[in-house]
């Protein structure tokens, strides 16, 4: 299980900036005497509101999101018996076939419709700025089975702590995968700060 | 890495109506510690302490038990916890 807190490129327990919302980059006075540009951190999902949340994400980001999720609706709508997706439709019962057959003849259909209602939040939902609780949670939920189905489709499942070098064919798609983790991250921090594990509702 | 994708044919019907069912979720390479941490709290109401040591129980020991009761009441746990990607399964304790 990995630990997304950790940053990929080590720099952990950085000092997380406010997203900025005018494409420029933060560039510090070091920065400026080498000529490099440096990008500030992003947060790309911040509470902002009683039960909302303001999405950062640029049009780019947000439209790989809605890829990989038109990607697994496909493949969920065409054979949802793909191995790609035997991440999303797991086992209930490991020691008893016929419970299982139970389970997954009442449920299967069930979790099918579920991931697909799922899927048509994020769609309506994507072009907007600012989101409600129950909104992103199933962002998050839609978010994890898109990177749940690219590390199956991937091999990125096999081992712990996977690195793929950028000269490997899968490359692409582990950046997006990384994103997609960078972008989970957010969200569950976000709802944390939102109050969405408060007993009595958002805090903010 | 230990997965429970197998199902042993061979122990079958073997199941004690009196026996309390737990739920079980094993640990993967994919699902990340805070997101793990989060959906403990978010579907059982876990304090934050008890749902990091149960993710830790997953990562360290492959797998920990997150909740029981009767088979209705796993089965209902096991289909959130899979809506929520997350490798759980069920058994008689």
């Amino acid at each position: 299980m990995p630990d997304e807190r950790a940053e990929p490129d080590g720099n952990e327990g950085e000092a997380e900036h406010e997203p900025r919302q005018d494409g420029e980059a933060d560039v510090g006075e070091a920065d400026v005497e080498e000529s490099v540009v440096v990008f500030a951190p992003l947060r790309f999902v911040l509470p902002v509101e009683p039960g909302g949340y303001f999405v950062a994400l640029p049009d780019a980001f947000r439209k790989v999101v809605i890829d990989q999720i038109q990607k697994v609706r496909e493949r969920i709508m065409s054979d949802s018996q793909h191995p790609s997706l035997r991440r999303i439709f797991p086992v209930a019962y490991v020691d008893n076939r016929a419970f299982e057959d139970e389970y997954q003849r009442l449920m299967r259909s069930e979790m099918i419709e579920s991931r697909l209602a799922a899927f048509d939040v994020v769609e309506q939902t994507l072009q907007k700025d600012v989101i409600n609780e129950a909104q992103l949670l199933l962002w998050m939920q839609s978010v994890n089975v898109a990177r749940l189905a690219l590390a199956a489709a991937e091999g990125f499942d096999e081992e712990e702590n996977i690195k793929i070098p950028s000269d490997d064919s899968r490359a692409q798609s582990f950046e997006i995968f990384e994103f997609l983790q960078a972008l989970l991250h957010d969200i569950v921090e976000a709802l944390r700060a939102g109050g969405a594990l408060d007993p009595k509702g958002p805090s903010r | 890495m230990t997965s429970p994708t197998r199902v042993d044919p061979s122990s079958e019907e073997r199941t004690d109506p009196d026996l309390p069912w737990v739920v079980l979720v094993w640990n993967d390479p994919v699902n990340t510690m805070d997101y793990v941490t989060f959906v403990f709290q978010k579907l059982f109401g876990y304090s934050m302490a008890e749902a990091e040591s149960l993710m830790l129980d997953v990562h360290h020991k492959g797998r920990a038990v997150v909740s029981s009761g009767t088979r209705e009441k796993a089965e209902l746990d096991v289909f959130r916890l899979h809506e929520h990607g997350l490798w759980a399964t069920m058994q008689q304790d």
